[in-house]
């Protein structure tokens, strides 16, 4: 047992009933002192060497070879060993110095840490006692077999092999509690160099193990990488690397220490991503990218690549070029002699468009950085297209004109409200208009319409496009038609009244500033029409003027369609024609052959309208004159005939408008035209509005100013707005200032 | 050939009738079968009106707005507006609103 140093008086209760008397301490002398101490150091061997038994001889024994510094299987059994044996020791040498403490209590509580010698606590003076003389011993390589052991252990433990997670914690664990590498309280000289290598600054833990765990670590992961980049293909690659970052996450949480865990990662990633992003994103990224079955392993690369310093960064800039390369693609469709290319552009951009849109929910989480660029590519792929707008009338007008398309209609609305979004992107949204309100008028008047649901249905879809404003006109133009229907009903019901015998007509009454092919009808509506469809037209002209006193109607024959029936020898046949080939027709009612001038003398109809028609009756499928000479052009002298032999297996024909090449060509110009010059007048009226609001304006701010304001209709050039102001200057509504000369006053 | 006609579908547009007169509105040089600056739609929610003392045409939006700001007078010849008004004016091109020859207000 214990024997305290210093005598106590206490005289012990033996003699209970003896007056107790309190003698002061007796003083120690040298000679006391000596003994005192020996006993004490006798007391700590004792202590210590309960548990030395602890360790079997044998196994000590064998480990000879492995401390000895030659090779021995410091990832194996042999090194587990090892690590047993210095764990074992420290928790003995540990739980020891413990109870030295307690024995040391007095010593340690009042002598110790405090001012002026700061003098360390037996505990720390222990650990370093343990730190120099067992870890970093002189004479036995303990630190550097210590080293190995584990770091090959680890090493196979990635590599697949089952190790000891608890016996490399309680080794781990030693290294973190022996407090600092290089603290020297004492003064004492502790080793600097040991078996030949420095023993590096921090704590015993950062130098005995984690230094040399991060530098194993990054070799590691860099031949990994190097051997795995080029064999697996990307998607395999990223599934192992965060497999293994997984992995080296759970290494921290069970044995290594925790403050090592951000490093780690670090290295890791450095080394599996890093290095090779450009490799990888080069070969990889595309197929991830446009194959949905992939959208996992996108997302896999998108959350690998977060941590990484400028990962997304680059990875956004791969996508960017990726969506760039898709837009050239889908460029190349459209060329000069494809023919209707509007339905096959449109599909791709709508495909791409909605192949962004899933990759940003399911594998980008909807970052903004990400959703912003990708749209931006997007809407790139429409400005590379200079006649995007047209193409997306065009397919816009496909889609909602009677059997074009053989989807269903479900499908048909679905595409359309996309289409509709892509629309957004577009810069030339007054062009856009243009075509669409050319589109609708020929569907409405020529009873091409799918469904009206469905026109109505798109109009909504364009409202947020261009605001109501946009819209409201196609509302009005489907309002015209509806009005119609139900004037032509009551025209029905006032003609059977009346008990006029009149041939069937329906009147598709329009406000001409919302259509515009009413535009150009002033100049066709001079054309002499045989007498029952006269006197139909007349009859509702009044049946009109009586509704509608303060109105004038002109017919639009060029717009109108119809029915004949015509007996021919071969059979009777039902013709659906134009108003021209109607009035054409009929004057072969009475003659059976006339020249082309006759004939154009007698309907009154223009010419190239009436060249047209000829070409459309004698010349196509639908053969019901004969035209001699049977060339394509009709000219003065030629002549047209009853075709008496004609035959067709249908019953009802119909004999449609050739709509020759160059007349396409000719109408989608002068549409163009149009649009130019509406540009124009908006621009002056924008410009003209800001000044007179600002009254003074420099001539880049007018142009800036101009340009944002026109920007939800169009993109102008700043060459378009100097243009328009030099415009304005000449046309006295602005001046340039007195003074400086891009200054503009506004001229009342 | 014997064709006879079954049935016509034909498109129309209708003006203002304007007996021959010019069918721009003097005040905002829009058409007149076009809308008044402040309405969206023409029709018969913004027509032409006429005087009696000229014979030129104007919106009759326009040419309110100008009487309220005190000048009732025709801007292209300045003769007084004396506003042709009121029922059935003998003759076909009064621009009375004959409340029961209105069509139908347009759907929406």
């Amino acid at each position: 047992m214990y024997s305290s140093g210093s005598s106590s008086s206490a005289e012990g209760s033996a003699g209970a009933h003896r007056r107790v008397k309190i003698r002061p301490v007796r003083k120690a002398n040298d000679s006391e002192h000596d003994a005192s101490m020996d006993v004490v150091l006798r007391a700590m061997d004792v202590i210590y060497r309960p548990d030395a038994s602890s360790l079997s001889f044998e196994e000590i024994y064998r480990l000879r070879p492995l401390v000895g510094g030659g090779a021995g299987d410091y990832g194996g059994d042999q090194g587990r060993v090892f690590l047993r044996a210095v764990a074992g020791l420290w928790e003995h040498f540990a739980t020891s110095l413990k109870l030295m403490g307690d024995v040391l209590m007095y010593m340690d509580k009042n002598h110790c840490r405090r001012p002026p010698k700061n003098l360390p606590s037996s505990w720390e003076l222990g650990l370093l006692v343990f730190r120099d003389h067992v870890l970093r011993s002189t004479a036995v390589p303990v630190r550097a077999t210590l080293r190995a052991c584990l770091l090959d252990q680890i090493a196979a433990e990635r590599n697949g092999d089952v190790i000891d997670p608890s016996l490399m914690r309680r080794v781990l664990t030693m290294l973190v509690d022996l407090g600092h590498s290089t603290a020297d309280p004492l003064g004492v000289k502790h080793p600097t160099h040991i078996f030949g290598e420095t023993v590096p600054q921090g704590s015993v833990y950062q130098a005995d193990f984690e230094a040399a765990f991060l530098a194993a670590t990054t070799d590691f992961y860099k031949a990994e990488a190097q051997r795995l980049v080029p064999s697996l293909d990307v998607a395999t690659y990223l599934a192992q690397c965060e497999t293994r970052l997984q992995e080296e996450e759970r290494r921290v949480q069970q044995y290594v220490h925790v403050s090592t865990l951000r490093m780690l990662l670090q290295r890791a990633r450095e080394q599996l991503l890093s290095e090779h992003v450009a490799t990888l994103l080069q070969t990889g990224l595309a197929p991830l990218l446009f194959t949905p079955v992939h959208d996992p392993d996108l997302n896999r690369l998108f959350r690998l690549l977060d941590p990484v310093p400028d990962g997304h960064s680059t990875l956004l800039d791969a996508i960017a070029a990726e969506l760039a390369a898709r837009g050239q693609a889908i460029h190349a469709l459209v060329t000069d002699d494809a023919r209707d290319p509007a339905v096959p552009w449109m599909d791709a951009v709508l495909a791409l468009d909605r192949r962004v849109t899933r990759v940003l929910t399911a594998c980008f989480a909807g970052k903004p950085e990400f959703e912003k660029r990708m749209q931006t590519a997007l809407a790139g792929v429409t400005h590379a297209q200079p006649k995007a707008a047209e193409l997306m009338a065009q397919f816009l007008d496909v889609h909602l004109r009677r059997g074009a398309v053989k989807k269903g209609e479900d499908e048909i609305e679905a595409v359309l409200k996309d289409a509709v979004k892509v629309l957004h992107f577009l810069h030339d949204k007054d062009t856009f208009e243009r075509f669409y309100n050319q589109h609708l008028a020929r569907r409405l008047l020529r009873k091409q319409s799918a469904s009206e649901e469905l026109e109505k249905a798109v109009i909504a879809d364009l409202r947020t496009l261009g605001g109501s404003q946009f819209t409201t006109r196609f509302e009005k133009m489907l309002g015209d038609m509806s009005v119609s229907r139900d004037l032509a009903a009551q025209f029905k019901d006032a003609c059977r009244a009346t008990e006029a015998r009149l041939v069937d007509l329906s009147v598709n009454v329009l406000t001409s500033s919302l259509w515009p092919v009413a535009a150009e009808g002033a100049d066709k509506a001079a054309c002499v029409y045989p007498a029952p469809a006269q006197a139909a037209l007349t009859a509702f002209e009044q049946f009109y003027a009586k509704r509608h006193p303060k109105r004038v109607l002109t017919w639009l024959p060029h717009l109108g369609t119809a029915e004949l029936k015509a007996n021919f020898p071969r059979g009777g046949k039902e013709l659906s024609v134009t108003t021209f080939a109607m009035v054409v027709l009929m004057l072969f009612n009475d003659r059976d052959a006339l020249r082309y001038e006759d004939i154009r003398a007698e309907t009154n109809i223009p010419e190239p309208e009436l060249k047209r028609t000829l070409q459309s009756l004698s010349l196509g499928k639908v053969k019901v004159l004969v035209k001699s000479p049977p060339t394509k052009e009709v000219a003065e002298g030629h002549q047209f005939s009853y075709n008496g032999d004609f035959k067709d297996a249908k019953y009802k024909i119909k004999v449609s408008a050739i709509a020759a090449r160059a007349d396409v060509d000719a109408e989608r110009a002068q549409t163009l035209q149009k649009v130019e010059e509406e540009r124009a007048q908006i621009t002056d009226a924008t410009v003209v509005r800001i000044m007179k609001a600002r009254k003074t304006m420099a001539h880049n701010e007018l142009v800036t100013e101009t340009v944002r304001q026109l920007a939800a209709r169009f993109m102008a050039s700043p060459a378009l707005v100097k243009k328009r102001i030099e415009s304005l200057i000449e046309r006295e509504f602005l001046e340039r200032a007195a003074g400086a000369h891009s200054v503009y006053n506004y001229l009342a | 050939m014997k064709v006879r006609v079954k049935s016509v579908t034909m498109a129309a547009v209708w003006h203002w009738d304007t007996a021959g007169a010019d069918d721009t509105c003097g005040f905002c040089h829009d058409r007149l079968d076009a809308p008044c600056p402040s309405c969206h739609h023409p029709g018969d929610a913004c027509p032409p009106t006429r005087s009696h003392e000229c014979p030129h045409l104007h919106h009759e939006h326009c040419m309110a707005k100008s009487t309220r700001l005190g000048n009732a007078i025709c801007p292209l010849c300045r003769k007084d507006w004396i506003m042709v008004d009121g029922p059935a004016a003998p003759g076909d091109d009064s621009f009375a609103e004959n409340a029961e020859n209105q069509a139908p207000p347009i759907q929406e």
